[in-house]
């Protein structure tokens, strides 16, 4: 009898043992899992991205679109428009090309080659397009999520409605436009 | 004895709790201080990159800046063009003083990408910047030296090229062996015996006309007048250990040496054009007697560059040299970067340590293509 007083009373004390060692390692596993988050939380952690890319993304376009002359950039598309005379004077730059095509009301040239020269360079999740004259040459169908950025220059010497050939004889101030590049996300 | 086992259950209990509490207490607190922490210096990075990036897209200062009265470095004009003798400036400059113009103490690597989004040779480099980032040409070359090995190792570096090293007449067999695994050689001061020159000319000449491109220095073979690739090799005889002066009567847009400037070759050789005719591109003339550039313009070539079928060759006198205007070995390092137009391998910035990265774009024109600048800095 007293062999088994002395059975239950250490059959108690292991079982008082095992209660006691299942709550430590409970707070051990769940500080270990919270442990984890921590370092997953830091691993994943991503900043989101400024509006400064943008804002000079829309400046480049306006500054490369009115930089460089039709006749010399190597782009097939618009090489093939100077070879069949489509582009009359190739001194354009292709933002005055754009402009004088938006003029002739021949939009469907000018957004082709708004959208030659330009979508090879924007990231596909960034939303831009030109208009002249709040007219829309060529927009990327991207919905707005987060912030738009604009750039403007003008245009001198185009006139919607008034050909190439009278745009080019008149004084180039007498007529102007807005050309404008905007770029979202 | 019921009571004791609660108590010790209890104290169990909440030591656990506690611990479990001060866990949580770390964690909330480290989450909610992560944006502050990271927005700091992701802000001051973001700064830095626009900074950078503003610098490079001006003209920089002063307006016709070089690598030594740099103030601003900046090599985009107005009209958003490269400036490519300005950018070719940007490349002599080191790192560690780019960064001090540039005012920032975060690493930064910038190349240019076409619009497939392929790495573009601008002038010849792939990119600028740190060091860590790891640029390459996609061109597979070689380099076979005799007595001097003036580029041997700006060709290890640039190119990763084979080393060939003559050791006795037979060491260019292997070379030639080869010959069709490469684009680009590089072959300095070899004077081979007439046999052995005899023995590989066929195999040089194919491989160029199939469109290799062929460097060389001083003569193919040691003796006057032999004739390799459309041209005849001399040595100036009498006076070859002396010094010789010549001029550069042309610029060449590869060859970054500017008009009427002085190189003194340490060795003086130089061609004859036999078939070559109007594409050969004389870029410098041994003085000889003459002084007036005018003069010099009908003296003897020291270097020049001319096609071979569907490949090019550039030949210098020497490429141990003195460059009165500047350092020859760094502007024939540069010269022949340009000249081999290799494309370049795509740039990888896994390999940089890094705890925090900002990536700026921005877009340009290049002669006449619109590239755009990748600009990376990172903590």
């Amino acid at each position: 009898m007293a062999m088994r007083i002395k059975d239950f009373q250490c059959s108690s004390k292991l079982k008082q043992m095992k209660k006691a060692v299942y709550f430590t390692m409970d707070s051990i596993i769940a500080g270990g899992i919270v442990l984890i988050a921590i370092i997953l939380t830091s691993s994943f952690y991503i900043e989101e991205q400024s509006n400064a890319q943008l804002d000079y993304l829309s400046q480049d376009l306006i500054g490369v679109l009115g930089g460089i002359a039709a006749k010399d950039i190597d782009n097939s598309y618009i090489k093939s428009l100077i070879d069949d005379g489509t582009i009359t004077n190739a001194d354009n730059t292709i933002l005055e090309q754009i402009g004088e095509f938006w003029a002739d009301s021949r939009t469907d040239l000018a957004n082709k080659i708004a959208s030659n020269v330009t979508d090879p360079f924007i990231l596909e999740n960034t939303g831009f397009g030109i208009w002249i004259n709040d007219e829309v040459i060529y927009e990327r169908n991207i919905q707005i999520k987060k912030s738009l950025v604009s750039n403007k220059k003008i245009i001198s010497g185009i006139a919607k409605g008034q050909t190439s050939l009278n745009t080019r004889q008149k004084p180039p101030t007498l007529w102007i436009a807005t050309a404008e590049a905007r770029v979202w996300q | 004895m019921g009571f004791k086992k609660s108590q010790a259950f209890y104290s169990d209990f909440i030591i656990s709790t506690f611990i479990f509490a001060v866990i949580l207490l770390i964690y909330f607190a480290y989450i909610a201080d992560l944006p502050n922490r990271d927005a700091v210096s992701l802000g001051n990075l973001i700064t830095d990159a626009k900074a950078i990036s503003s610098s490079l897209m001006s003209p920089g200062q002063p307006s016709n800046w070089n690598a030594n009265n740099v103030i601003r470095a900046g090599f985009v004009d107005s009209n958003n063009k490269i400036d490519n003798a300005k950018f070719t400036e940007l490349n002599k400059i080191s790192y560690n003083k780019s960064k001090k113009l540039f005012s920032t103490n975060y690493d930064y690597f910038a190349f240019f990408a076409n619009e497939s989004g392929d790495a573009q040779n601008i002038e010849g480099f792939c990119g600028f910047g740190s060091a860590e980032v790891n640029i390459s040409y996609n061109i597979k070359a070689a380099y076979y030296y005799k007595d001097e090995d003036k580029l041997r190792q700006f060709m290890t570096d640039a190119f990763e090229a084979d080393i060939y090293q003559y050791q006795s007449e037979q060491d260019i067999d292997e070379l030639i062996q080869n010959i069709g695994n490469y684009n680009f050689i590089v072959i300095e001061s070899p004077e081979f015996s007439t046999s052995t020159f005899n023995s590989i000319r066929d195999d040089i000449e194919d491989w160029a006309s199939s469109g290799g491109i062929f460097m060389l220095s001083a003569r193919p073979v040691a003796a006057q007048g032999r004739q390799l690739l459309g041209a005849k090799f001399y040595k100036v005889s009498g006076d070859a250990g002396s010094d010789k002066p010549a001029t550069v009567v042309r610029e060449d847009e590869f060859v970054a040496f500017n008009y009427a400037d002085q190189i003194i070759f340490n060795q003086v050789y130089y061609i004859e054009d036999t078939l070559i005719g109007s594409n050969l591109f004389d870029i410098a003339r041994l003085n000889e007697s003459d002084v007036e550039i005018e003069d010099i313009m009908d003296n003897k070539i020291a270097i020049a560059r001319w096609p071979y079928g569907e490949g090019k060759v550039l030949f210098f006198s020497d490429f141990d040299a003195d460059y009165l205007a500047g350092d020859f070995q760094q502007a024939l390092e540069a010269s022949t970067k340009k000249w081999i137009k290799a494309r370049c391998l795509p740039v990888d910035i896994s390999r940089i340590k890094r705890e925090k990265l900002v990536k700026f774009e921005r877009l340009l024109v290049y002669n006449s293509d619109i590239v755009k600048m990748v600009l990376y800095l990172w903590q």
